[in-house]
């Protein structure tokens, strides 16, 4: 039975393991030692092709590529970390708090919830970096704000189907007051859907990111970031492609493996499969 | 001191539908329609009737876990429904529940331990670690299955930590729903000599609902047999079971299993 259980998604959490590994642990690293100084701009090294020196060649600055993928991936797992704990800490309670308030107030708090749902979280990070400026922290709080609202939903539907088990039933008729219920019994058993709900929001917020600093709305230059690299790129993508190849896949392979990293997660800990178990 | 442990005066209890049509009324399914019952300090009460006659809706109103649309509950003398929770503490140490299904009725994140200990946290009792070890002792688990995880328990093992969670806080009424009736057939008897064995050691009054009319004549003495929302006999478990009076009570007697009828049948 845990046999059977243990392999579901198994791959999965595997391959996308290894890729969030490799992304994290890229940022860590770089805090220690990178091949260059990725903001060092060397007019006599510019544009060259991989080397021994240079592993992923150079930019029109004549800057280290593997360098700045080194210091983007630290801009990268920061503003997904901060983006997707702003949104679990504001969507967690507010899903608890929607499905276990009387029934209008629920309703009320999850209309408001599918209007800001459909808002477009680019839209809304751009609106926000025009009123404040660009910059990382702004990126921060628009996709985390984003992103509250798919949290909030997830949470409430698991936190409804938590309040409809026998357990509950028992814990109100142990004398648990609607606090206890949700701190002891709501929270633990939507912890496996919010934790993949995580992981999927993480690779949200790092297109995202990418795609605000693509915009010139994120992480302002000299700061590496991914998004940058791929806009600065982008005059020479004929001439020199690989500068926008190397930058793309590894937002390709960040958010597939947060993807899949979500997937196999879900598979493993999602309590309606293990009930059926 | 002689109001009874549990008095159910004309409860109604109605449901509304969503509606079926914008400007239709909403319609209304009637769960309970008047049901009064008594039972007695001390007495072991059966409740019986099929899937859908409402038995789980009164125990519910009774455990004060739902409100009915009209009537009155006293549980030892004291109004329950439509009462605030946080004026139904002497109701939630004086009456415990046993449900039907122990693989949904235990939080599968929680150590036995803690659900054994729910009542007494929740209650803020002292003691908690020595009544959960007096209290599985008493349901034959011993002490360690504390550290463990319900998933890790068989499904007989599972009602017995639910029943010890129902006995912690010392309760004086038990009330059981289809206790076994999710159990494998060979654990149900002892299951039930266990529950039978406690409510006398303890002087417990039982309320037990259950669809098996057999099971209830062999735990209580007082039966209520329920159908579509209203009760249609009440009467001694004996007196019920040998002369039937109301066609569904005698249905139901008929259905149920029993080796000396089914004896004097054979040619």
């Amino acid at each position: 039975m845990s046999g059977r259980g243990s392999r579901r998604g198994g791959a999965a959490v595997l391959v996308g393991g290894a890729l969030v590994a490799l992304v994290v642990l890229m940022a860590l690293l770089s805090f220690l030692w990178t091949p260059h100084d990725p903001t060092l701009v060397d007019a006599r090294v510019r544009l060259q092709g991989p080397s021994p020196a240079y592993w992923l060649g150079t930019d029109r600055f004549g800057r280290d590529l593997v360098s700045q993928l080194m210091v983007g991936a630290r801009t990268t797992v920061y503003v997904g970390l901060v983006a997707v704990g702003i949104a679990a800490l504001v969507g967690v309670p507010l899903g608890v708090l929607a499905a276990m308030a009387p029934r209008w107030l629920g309703e009320l708090l999850m209309r408001a919830n599918d209007l800001l749902l459909a808002f477009p979280a680019l839209l809304l990070a751009v609106m926000l970096a025009a009123v404040l400026g660009a910059g990382t922290g702004v990126a921060m709080v628009a996709i985390g704000v984003s992103t509250v609202p798919s949290f909030a939903r997830v949470v409430r539907a698991g936190s409804l189907q938590v309040l409809r088990s026998d357990f509950v039933l028992a814990a109100r008729a142990a004398g648990r007051r609607p606090w206890g219920v949700a701190v002891r019994h709501v929270l633990p058993n939507v912890a496996g859907l919010v934790i993949v709900q995580a992981s999927v929001a993480f690779a949200i917020a790092v297109l995202a990111e990418a795609a605000l600093s693509f915009l010139g709305f994120g992480t302002p230059p000299p700061t590496p970031s991914w998004g940058r690299m791929l806009q600065e790129s982008q005059s020479l993508l004929f001439t020199d492609p690989r500068l926008a190849v190397v930058p793309g896949v590894a937002v390709a392979a960040a958010v597939l493996g947060f993807n899949l990293l979500g997937d196999g997660l879900r598979d493993r800990l999602d309590p309606r499969l293990e009930a059926r178990r | 001191m002689n109001e009874p442990a549990i008095s159910v005066q004309d409860v109604v209890r109605e449901y509304r539908r969503p509606r079926t049509s914008l400007t239709g009324p909403t319609p209304v399914v009637r769960a309970l329609r008047g049901v009064s019952l008594e039972v007695g300090r001390g007495e072991r009460f059966g409740l019986v009737g099929e899937s859908g006659s409402g038995k789980s809706t009164l125990l519910r109103i009774v455990a004060a876990l739902d409100t009915p649309t009209s009537g009155r509950v006293q549980v030892l003398g004291r109004d329950v429904s439509g009462v605030p929770e946080r004026r139904l503490g002497f109701l939630r140490r004086s009456l415990q529940l046993v449900l039907q299904d122990p693989r949904s009725s235990l939080d599968p994140r929680m150590r036995v331990g803690d659900v054994v200990a729910e009542p007494l946290v929740a209650q803020k009792l002292p003691g908690r670690r020595e009544r959960v070890r007096e209290v599985l002792a008493e349901v034959g688990l011993p002490a360690e299955a504390a550290e463990r995880y319900p998933h890790q328990f068989s499904g007989g093992q599972r009602q017995r930590i639910s029943i010890a969670r129902a006995l912690a806080p010392r309760p004086q009424i038990l009330v059981a729903d289809e206790p076994v009736s999710a159990l494998d057939v060979s654990v149900r008897a002892q299951v039930l000599n266990l529950l039978t064995d406690l409510v006398q050691r303890h002087g417990l009054t039982l309320l037990l609902v259950s669809h098996d009319l057999a099971v209830v004549r062999h735990m209580c003495q007082q039966v209520a047999v329920m159908q579509d929302g209203q009760l249609v006999e009440t009467g001694p478990a004996e007196q019920l079971w040998e002369r039937p009076q109301h066609p569904y009570t005698r249905r139901l007697v008929e259905s149920a299993p029993d080796l000396r009828r089914a004896l004097d049948r054979l040619p």
